[in-house]
């Protein structure tokens, strides 16, 4: 996405230059010689005042999503509560819209930034910033909108303005040095990333620089002003306060969540980077998360964060990573998401909103703007507290569901099915296993998916899941119906650590199979060692002679000298008889006489 | 006593998982259709052939166990050919103690040759052999074998991933009339296999012809012929359902086609039967277009 950049046009709407904008906030010296002093930073934030749960002068929570399609482009005002669209008006939008008490603003993709009335949505003002300049980043309150920009004369430097949310009038104008991050507001108070370290608060009002918060031990890419407070972070997320203004990880005002291998511990956007001000697929990849002071100490709401992945939502203990739900949403992607409440709050690319309880999972609202004539680009929501209780749907069985993901014909989400595939080896219960077994023989899945399966269901050692391993082993290739041979080296594997002794049948039976390649051979022999097994003594007995002397197995005897050591192992004397005469007998491949007379001789091999 | 146990007791109970006990086989399947019915054991020409001289039979068993590939296929196929009610024994001692490829596929067919019950466990153990011709050979031997336990491994082996071991499958269930194999027999017509259509256009109740054409489209011509050509040769079918195939072939190009309709003109009996008029005259129409 391209940075913002001013017109240096004419500006739609007069705006009026008011005097008595705080002026450069100095040297770099001066800027941060008194980063991180709690007592400025706790001072800095105190002055928030409180501007309720939902910003938007209707009270109401709302979402406001750009569109784009057949009608063109457009900006939509949907109410949540009364679930219906409350204005939708041509616009383009290239980046987020930002939500004020009296209007929204929004940035057009030649760089002006327009404000449209929260009632009607009708143009209220247009700003275009200063020539030369380069807008980084915007931000609203409920009275005010702020705007950083980059003056192409002071590359390392930036400034911020602001200005009255309901006229466009600039309020002050800041110069700060150091390269500067988006802004966040609220309340009155405006927070700036700067040099990727430090957080400045400044007076929405007035531009007075009040506190410089510093990260010492992680950057700080991103701010957020929420009604719980400023958080600040990059990998993981703190709570600007005293205790946390030099960015001490442990002072109880930081959280990270342990996340699945797959998800970017991405927590906000990157507000040093323009382009990720603009909606894109950020907003479908990424952590969803509410933190909360619980008992002093900052932690994810419920222990919960939510990974939303393009159409998929998990629900993760945020401590122990575990998956405790899942959510598939049908067809299309999920653009948007956000944690209100205790609603996980969406918008699909077709204009369906959903909500997911952030505990269970379980889909709890349902409404659409959609009318088969557009799709969503992206969302902002000012739903702070939204809190649907229906029950649309039960909560998907987490099995059910990340079956439902392996199965997805969606090729785009290969680590997402290996993810699945990680997290159904976990799940107990038959239901699990079979799943594992289907994903090991799938054609339509990718090799390592179904190595993965492989893998998961041998360390899985699921004694409820015999039943499903000897169905699967009672299976044989068939091309008249077109079936393959089951995973036989794993089966033997799962069912040797279950010491399944009563599956050994069924598993000896591939032993007289064309198709029972020679790994499997060696892994059955491994496995009815381990069980003890002497009634497959047998099977490989015939095995053995079978194929003694076939010139076929002499790149790999391996197959024989498994098939050799059941019989040393488990076999009696009758077996050892037939050792004996399989040693002597020169149509025996050298490799499986060497090995014999190894054991049986005391022979050097 | 029986060569089998004499194997178990003079190499001290080698290879007794395999000789003094019989290999595992799997089951036929049950006739669950009202119209399916087992086939009849193809009878055995009984003649009476005088049992093998004592010292000719241990030469030749010996040769097959010995280490001359080329003289044991030799005494094999001596075995095989002499009829003699004692030339099992030694192909069967020789397969059930293992031996090489060449020397394994010339016992089986052997056994084969001498219809031999007693073998019918063994070859079904070798019709699942890794090796593409000695499963082949084992099917063809366990197809000649009047014995209803050979035909589990025949149907077993239709489903082998290997064209010319599910041929021999196809055609040895088509010689014994093995209605039980229509089932799998049209599964592979549908797929496409050439060998299961002719044993499938041998063994369709006259019935579901009609249905089997409909695949026509979905599979090759030539499958489809071999279809049809089989249907046209049975004696069991009524003339109306040939006269529809010839029409059918009729409409099929090519050579395959013609020569389905120039055998049955040649194999039909001359009875004035309206299939072979419509066949003659398909014949005549293709014999003037140039």
């Amino acid at each position: 996405m391209k940075p913002i950049r001013g017109s240096g046009g004419a500006v739609a709407l007069a705006v009026a230059m008011l005097a008595g904008a705080c002026g450069p906030s100095g040297g770099a010296a001066d800027a941060f010689r008194r980063a991180g002093d709690p007592g400025e930073v706790g001072a800095a934030l105190a002055r928030a005042r409180d501007s309720g749960a939902v910003v938007n002068g209707s009270g109401a929570p709302m979402l406001f999503a750009a569109i784009t399609g057949a009608g063109g482009d457009q900006i939509v005002a949907f109410d949540l509560s009364a679930g219906r669209v409350v204005w939708r008006q041509l616009d383009q939008v290239a980046a987020r819209v930002a939500v004020s008490r009296a209007v929204v603003v929004f940035a057009r993709p030649d760089g002006v930034l327009a404000a449209r009335a929260m009632s009607g949505g009708a143009l209220r003002w247009t700003l275009s910033v200063p020539a030369g300049e380069t807008t980084i980043g915007y931000a609203a309150d409920d009275g005010r909108v702020y705007v950083v920009t980059r003056p192409a004369a002071r590359p390392r430097g930036c400034a911020l303005a602001g200005y009255d949310a309901a006229t466009g009038a600039r309020s002050f104008r800041v110069e700060l040095d150091g390269e500067c991050g988006g802004p966040a507001a609220r309340g009155g108070i405006v927070a700036v990333p700067r040099r990727s370290q430090y957080v400045t608060f400044v007076d929405g009002g007035s531009g007075r620089v009040l506190a410089d918060l510093i990260s010492r031990e992680q950057a700080a890419t991103f701010v957020q002003g929420t009604p719980r407070g400023f958080f600040f972070g990059s990998t993981g997320v703190f709570l600007a306060s005293r205790a946390t203004a030099s960015g001490a990880r442990d002072a109880g005002g930081y959280v990270a969540a342990k996340l699945p291998s797959f998800v970017r511990p991405i927590y906000a956007p990157d507000m040093y980077r323009p382009e990720q001000a603009a909606y894109s697929a950020l907003d479908r990849n990424r952590v969803v998360w509410r933190a909360v002071e619980d008992g002093g100490r900052l932690a994810f709401a419920r222990g919960v964060v939510a990974v939303h992945h393009f159409r998929f939502f998990f629900g993760v203990d945020a401590i122990g990573g575990a998956v405790r739900w899942a959510y598939v949403h049908p067809r299309v992607d999920a653009i948007a998401s956000a944690w209100v409440g205790d609603a996980l709050l969406f918008v699909a690319a077709d204009g369906e909103i959903g909500a997911l309880d952030a505990v269970t999972g379980r889909r709890t609202f349902r409404a659409s703007f959609g009318d088969g004539t557009f799709l969503v680009q992206g969302v902002t929501f000012d739903a702070e507290g939204f809190a649907p209780r229906g029950d649309v749907e039960p909560a998907a069985d987490l099995v059910d569901a990340l079956a439902e993901i392996l199965w997805d014909p969606d090729k785009r989400f290969s680590d997402v099915k290996l993810f699945a595939i990680e997290e159904l080896a976990k799940q107990p219960g038959p239901q699990a296993t079979r799943e594992l077994l289907k994903a090991m023989d799938a054609r339509a899945l990718p090799y390592l998916i179904s190595q993965k399966a492989l893998d998961a269901l041998v360390a899985r050692a699921d004694p409820g899941a015999l039943d499903v391993y000897t169905t699967a082993l009672r299976q044989h290739a068939d091309y008249a119906d077109d079936r393959p041979a089951p995973r036989l080296s794993v089966l033997a594997r799962a069912v040797a650590t279950l010491k399944a002794t009563q599956a050994v049948p069924e598993l000896v039976e591939h032993l007289r199979l064309p198709d029972t390649d020679l790994d499997a051979v060696a892994e059955i022999s491994r496995a009815v060692i381990a069980m003890d097994a002497v009634e497959a003594v047998p099977a490989f007995t015939d095995y053995l002679l079978q194929y003694r002397a076939d010139p076929e197995l002499l790149e790999r005897p391996d197959a024989l000298i498994a098939a050799a050591n059941v019989l040393l192992r488990l076999g009696g004397a009758r077996e050892r008889a037939a050792l004996l005469y399989v040693l002597n007998d020169d149509k025996t491949l050298q490799a499986v006489r060497l090995h014999l007379r190894g054991h049986l001789l005391g022979g050097d091999e | 006593m029986d060569a089998r146990v004499r194997a178990c007791l003079a190499v001290g109970a080698v290879a007794g998982a395999l000789l003094c006990a019989p290999a595992s086989a799997p089951a036929a399947p049950a006739s669950s259709a009202a119209k399916t019915k087992a086939a009849k054991p193809t009878p055995v020409r009984t003649r009476r052939v005088a049992p093998l001289p004592q010292e000719r039979l241990a030469n030749l068993g010996a040769t097959l166990l010995g280490g001359d590939s080329a003289a044991a296929v030799a005494a094999a196929q001596e075995l095989g050919g002499s009829g003699a009610p004692n030339a099992a024994d030694p192909l069967i001692e020789a397969l059930a103690l293992g031996t090489w490829p060449e020397v394994a596929q010339a016992a089986i067919l052997a056994l084969g040759r001498l219809r031999e019950s007693r073998a019918v466990p063994l070859l079904t153990l070798y019709a699942g052999n890794r090796n593409e011709v000695t499963r082949t050979a084992a099917v063809t031997a366990l197809a000649q074998i009047p014995d209803d336990r050979a035909a589990g491994a025949l149907f077993e082996r239709l489903g082998d991933a290997s064209p010319k071991v599910r041929a021999a499958a196809a055609a040895g269930l088509a010689e014994r009339k093995d209605r039980r194999a229509v089932n799998r027999l049209t599964k592979l017509f549908a797929r496409g296999d050439e060998a299961a259509a002719a044993a499938l256009g041998a063994l369709a109740p006259a019935d579901a012809v009609p249905g089997l054409a409909e695949l026509q489209g979905r599979v090759s011509d030539d499958t489809f012929v071999a279809l049809l050509g089989e249907v046209l040769k049975r004696e069991d079918v009524p003339d109306p359902l040939r006269v529809d195939v010839v029409d059918l072939l009729a409409k099929i190009p090519g050579v395959v086609a013609t020569a389905a309709l120039a055998e049955y003109l040649a194999t039909a009996p001359a009875d004035g039967r309206p299939s072979l008029g419509a066949a003659q005259r398909v014949m005549d129409d293709r014999g003037r277009t140039p």
